[in-house]
């Protein structure tokens, strides 16, 4: 039963961190429109709506959690971590609103024709400059988790590739040492 | 089930938000805000004159002067305007880091000290 919770907690650890770096690199690949193209920048910005809907509803039971807690009792960290989240959403609802407002290619491919409003242009501008540096803090407040997820995944799988093969006395050494530990 | 009506939870949040951008920018609030106005009214229609802008043939070879770069449109300048991208969140990831590091050390230590002097 435990184990099966153990693996079970393995599992959405996996899918968290899939989710995250594809996160990661839809708006890494969307941040650079001039090395894209304008028409890979405005269907990448689309998907990368949907991933951060995955990404929220992942971790949904921390979003409800720390909103009942928020105006009661709150860590610092997690206070902390809660309102650059907010704004991280609704800076990205609004980069993502003004892009389709203003874009050029991926609406008008669908049949969908918007008026160009220069306002939403600059303020596309202005909240994507502002995404760099909340993902930034964003990132920052999860690093430890981000270090320990790439140990387990990366690190000691690849360490495991480079490492000698174990001959049968190996085991009894380490049985000796931890027999003598007691 | 509950996917769905948390993905609408979601939904209805950003329609919130879209809303109010949307709002905002038809009550002009955001051309006082952003400047956006002003540069919109800033360019004159129809201002060049026939023959002014260079034709695709007259361009020469290898493009225009100070051009330089990897052929097939990949410019240096443009991969290292996404490294920059990269390269700002690396700065604000490391100094934050650091800095949320300290203030636990200091935490830790007053409440050492607090300890002791009790």
């Amino acid at each position: 039963m435990e184990l099966q919770k153990k693996k079970k907690a393995l599992n959405s650890v996996k899918v968290n961190v899939l989710v995250d770096s594809i996160v990661f690199l839809v708006i890494l690949v969307s941040m650079a429109p001039h090395t894209t193209g304008e028409s890979i920048h405005e269907w990448v910005g689309i998907a990368a709506a949907g991933t951060v809907i995955v990404h929220l509803l992942l971790h949904w039971k921390w979003i409800v959690g720390v909103t009942k807690r928020f105006f009661k009792q709150l860590g610092k960290q997690n206070g902390l971590n809660y309102i650059v989240n907010v704004l991280f959403f609704i800076n990205l609802t609004v980069v993502i609103f003004t892009g389709l407002m203003i874009s050029k290619t991926a609406l008008p491919a669908i049949g969908i024709q918007l008026g160009e409003a220069q306002s939403l242009k600059m303020l596309h501008k202005l909240t994507s400059e502002w995404i760099v540096y909340l993902v930034g803090v964003h990132v920052a407040l999860h690093w430890k988790w981000i270090l320990n997820v790439i140990k387990r995944y990366l690190v000691q799988p690849v360490g495991k590739l480079f490492q000698r093969p174990s001959r049968g006395f190996v085991p009894a050494v380490n049985n000796i040492v931890l027999e003598g530990e007691k | 089930m509950k996917v769905l009506g948390r993905t609408l939870i979601i939904l209805f949040a950003a329609g919130v938000i879209a809303g109010a951008t949307y709002g905002l920018s038809n009550a002009g609030v955001l051309d006082g805000l952003i400047g956006g106005g002003e540069m919109g009214g800033e360019r004159p229609e129809g201002d060049f004159e026939s023959g002014e802008m260079p034709e695709m043939g007259e361009m020469p070879e290898g493009g225009a002067p100070g051009e330089g770069g990897m052929e097939g449109g990949l410019n240096f300048r443009e991969v290292l305007e996404s490294l920059k991208t990269i390269g700002i969140i690396g700065v604000v990831v490391i100094l934050l880091s650091l800095g949320w590091d300290q203030v636990r050390k200091i935490q830790k230590r007053s409440t050492l000290k607090r300890a002791g002097a009790s």
